[in-house]
């Protein structure tokens, strides 16, 4: 898995479980208001009922309060019709008809309509409900308009002198007064059979505007959840691309770090991939990064050289050492084992160095040893290698060099010797065996022992001279 | 400077005499002020008098307070002067008020019992029975006393004869009901009348016309003496207002026959 596919699904899960929890909240807030839309429903359809019960309360009271009065008893027996109409009036609004009948049913008057008056009620069904009963609530048309007719026989010393009659139109106003503040829409029934139906509340048509809202409401969820979808897809697209954007260079470092520490490229490669890394992410941050590993790279690169160069020369003398010399004898030897080329080696011992320790120092020891390598490295050709081999020992490898070729150098090079001037008492000399390589020659040891043993003969034949 | 205004009024408020005049509660104060400040005005101008208005409650009231001697001066209907000679001996007649009725300066005014033009069975107050029947109020001279005194001289009982018999206070909601058909015929005074033919020609029928009923009576308590009475009387009788400004445009003296009539028609009503 990538890394930015393993980082964009870190980001990606707590994303997921932030909108799984919205997803579950906003299901549970909307199931609670749909709750709230039908309790309401039930709310206010007692609010409705408590208006129509207050209505007629108020009725009631009022017809108690008229019924009572004095003046109006007098205005019934002496047809005042100007009392009656006044005492009407204080509890007359626009959706209300105040009647006052004689016993016999005549119109004494209609508070509502002032000069509208003296017809007779008396064939009336309510009227002989009304007279049979002393009072009367029930609901019926009067002048094509439904109402709610309330009445009551007013008495006077506990004789019957008329009856007043309240009605409640049922009408559009009335409707939004008892609807004003609810969820419904309130309407009259149609073809309502009023000898079976004696509350308001059964001719009414409660329109609610609950299942719209709960429509509503269920349409705003699935909204949101269509939202909150879209935007977890939009937000994933979108942290994926910036996370693919931004990661694509760590991810492509890792790459490289990955590949050089499996040895598949070199740490000069990494180099240059860093150094390409960098170059195309300037503003970036992994610019930085890239330049670090690049100057680690370097330095691991230059402090590899310094060590290989370490372990390759010696300290002293600035010629190779054994282990290096080893090396390219053996290789010079498989080649030539090889291929049948040709090439010589040179052991070279400095006479008497013991005696200069002793007499001069380890310092002029060491001077001459120096000296001597320089004279070595300066005379040998570009393809031949010296190494110190040993304490005063050295080991020269002639590339392409037969035994005469190399006895020729080996004079060479013991004339220089012989030149060498530390300081004037001392004078310094070599003793040289060689060997060219024979295919006899089973190995680079055993050709190193012959020319050895040359070296050998050759201090046993009075020092600085050449054996081979 | 200060000291002579203050002594001026103070003789003024001296020599001034303060009349008390009392009439019946049969408008708003507001309009009664209205009605009857011209006059009083005119009487405050043209005498030393310093004349103050208070409004009673209602007609015994007002009897009340002439017996009581507590205003100098009463205004009464006609009626309910006759009505209450008896209680009223010691007052004295000072002049009736004249006003403008159907354009014309008059003493009095009549009582007319009239139906639409429409009801076409109705011709004489006979024809009125087993109709609907519309008063004013059973105090009020010209819209119930001279009607039920017309009605009786045809031999109509309001009370047996009629199918239906209202009162409706005023005369103006009389008029109406008989417009809107609640009534059959109505009995009112004669402005209601002439302003209503103004306005709707040909709608209504006169069925009959009352003896002349002299307006608004004046009269004097044994508050006042003899000759502020005289004085009195004589700035009532020299009264002269235009019609655009107040509704009383005079005073004038009536036979007392005229009151006798009244008198007989308040005997046939059982009053």
């Amino acid at each position: 898995m990538n890394l930015y596919t393993k980082i964009f699904v870190t980001a990606l899960i707590p994303l997921i479980i932030i909108i799984v929890i919205s997803f579950i909240q906003i299901n549970h807030v909307i199931d609670n208001q749909i709750k709230n839309f039908y309790k309401k429903e039930l709310r206010d359809k007692s609010i409705i009922s408590n208006k129509i019960n207050e209505t007629i309360k108020q009725i009631y009271i009022n017809l108690n309060i008229i019924s009572s009065v004095y003046e109006v008893k007098e205005a019934f027996r002496f047809n005042d019709n100007d009392i009656l109409t006044i005492w009407g009036k204080k509890f007359l609004d626009s959706q209300k008809m105040i009647f006052f009948v004689d016993l016999n049913g005549v119109v004494l008057s209609r508070a509502h309509d002032e000069f509208k008056f003296s017809d007779s009620l008396k064939n009336s069904d309510f009227y002989t409900s009304l007279q049979t009963n002393g009072v009367l609530h029930k609901l019926t048309y009067i002048d094509n308009t439904l109402c709610l007719l309330i009445g009551k026989k007013v008495l006077q010393y506990d004789k019957s002198v008329g009856f007043i009659l309240i009605a409640q139109e049922i009408k559009s106003k009335f409707l939004e007064n008892l609807e004003d503040g609810t969820l419904f829409n309130l309407h009259v029934k149609e073809n309502i059979d009023l000898k079976k139906i004696q509350k308001v509340e059964d001719i009414l048509v409660y329109e609610s505007s609950v299942d719209k809202d709960i429509e509503t409401t269920k349409q705003l969820r699935e909204f949101l959840f269509f939202s909150l979808i879209s935007l977890v897809a939009f937000l994933s697209v979108f942290l994926f691309i910036i996370i693919k954007k931004h990661l694509k260079p760590y991810i492509k470092l890792t790459e490289i770090l990955s590949t050089f520490s499996n040895n598949k490229i070199s740490l000069m490669q990494l180099r240059k991939d860093v150094k390409q890394i960098y170059k195309t992410n300037v503003m970036h941050e992994i610019n930085s990064i890239a330049r670090a590993i690049q100057s680690m790279a370097v330095q691991v690169q230059k402090d590899k050289i310094k060590l290989q160069r370490l372990s390759q020369i010696d300290q002293l003398t600035q010629v190779y050492n054994r282990r290096k010399i080893d090396s390219i004898f053996n290789l010079k030897f498989e080649e030539a084992k090889r291929y049948n080329t040709i090439f010589s080696i040179i052991i070279l011992d400095i006479d008497y160095f013991k005696s200069i320790n002793d007499n001069y120092g380890h310092d002029m020891g060491d001077k001459v040893l120096v000296e001597i390598a320089r004279v070595l490295r300066t005379n040998i050709r570009v393809t031949d290698y010296v190494a110190r081999f040993g304490g005063e020992e050295f080991l020269i490898v002639c590339t392409k060099t037969n035994a005469a070729e190399c006895k020729k150098l080996c004079e060479k090079l013991r004339k220089k010797i012989h030149n060498i001037n530390i300081i004037d008492k001392l004078k310094i000399s070599s003793s040289f065996g060689y060997v060219e390589y024979d295919s006899n020659f089973t190995s680079k040891d055993y050709m190193f022992k012959v020319a050895d043993n040359f070296l050998y003969e050759a201090k046993n034949s009075g020092r600085d001279c050449i054996k081979g | 400077m200060r000291f002579f205004i203050l002594s001026i009024f103070f003789a003024i408020s001296l020599f001034s005499k303060s009349i008390i005049i009392g009439v019946i509660h049969f408008k708003s104060a507001e309009n009664l002020t209205k009605l009857y400040s011209p006059l009083l005005e005119y009487i405050n101008k043209n005498s030393e008098y310093k004349m103050e208005l208070i409004v009673s409650r209602d007609y015994k009231h007002l009897i009340s307070l002439i017996n009581k001697n507590q205003i100098d001066i009463a205004v009464l209907g006609s009626y309910l002067y006759v009505k209450n000679l008896n209680e009223l001996e010691n007052t004295n007649y000072l002049a009736t008020s004249l006003r403008l009725i159907n354009d014309k300066i008059t003493w009095h005014y009549n009582s007319f019992i009239i139906t639409k033009m429409q009801n076409s069975e109705i011709n004489s107050i006979k024809d009125l029975k087993g109709k609907r029947f519309g008063f004013t109020d059973k105090n009020s001279t010209s819209g119930f006393l001279y009607p039920n005194y017309m009605l009786k001289e045809e031999g109509i009982d309001y009370k047996k004869d009629f199918s239906k018999y209202f009162f409706l206070k005023k005369h103006n909601r009389v008029m109406e009901a008989l417009l809107n058909d609640s009534i059959d015929a109505a009995g009112t005074f004669d402005q209601v009348v002439y302003d209503t033919q103004k306005l709707y020609a040909d709608k209504i029928k006169t069925l009959a016309i009352s003896y002349p009923i002299p307006l608004d009576v004046f009269i004097s308590t044994s508050k006042l003496n003899f000759e502020d009475t005289n004085r009195i009387k004589r700035l009532l009788l020299d009264y002269k207002a235009k019609p655009e400004i107040n509704q009383i445009l005079g005073f004038t003296k009536v036979k007392k026959n005229v009151f006798e009539d009244i008198k007989s028609i308040i005997k046939s009503n059982n009053y």
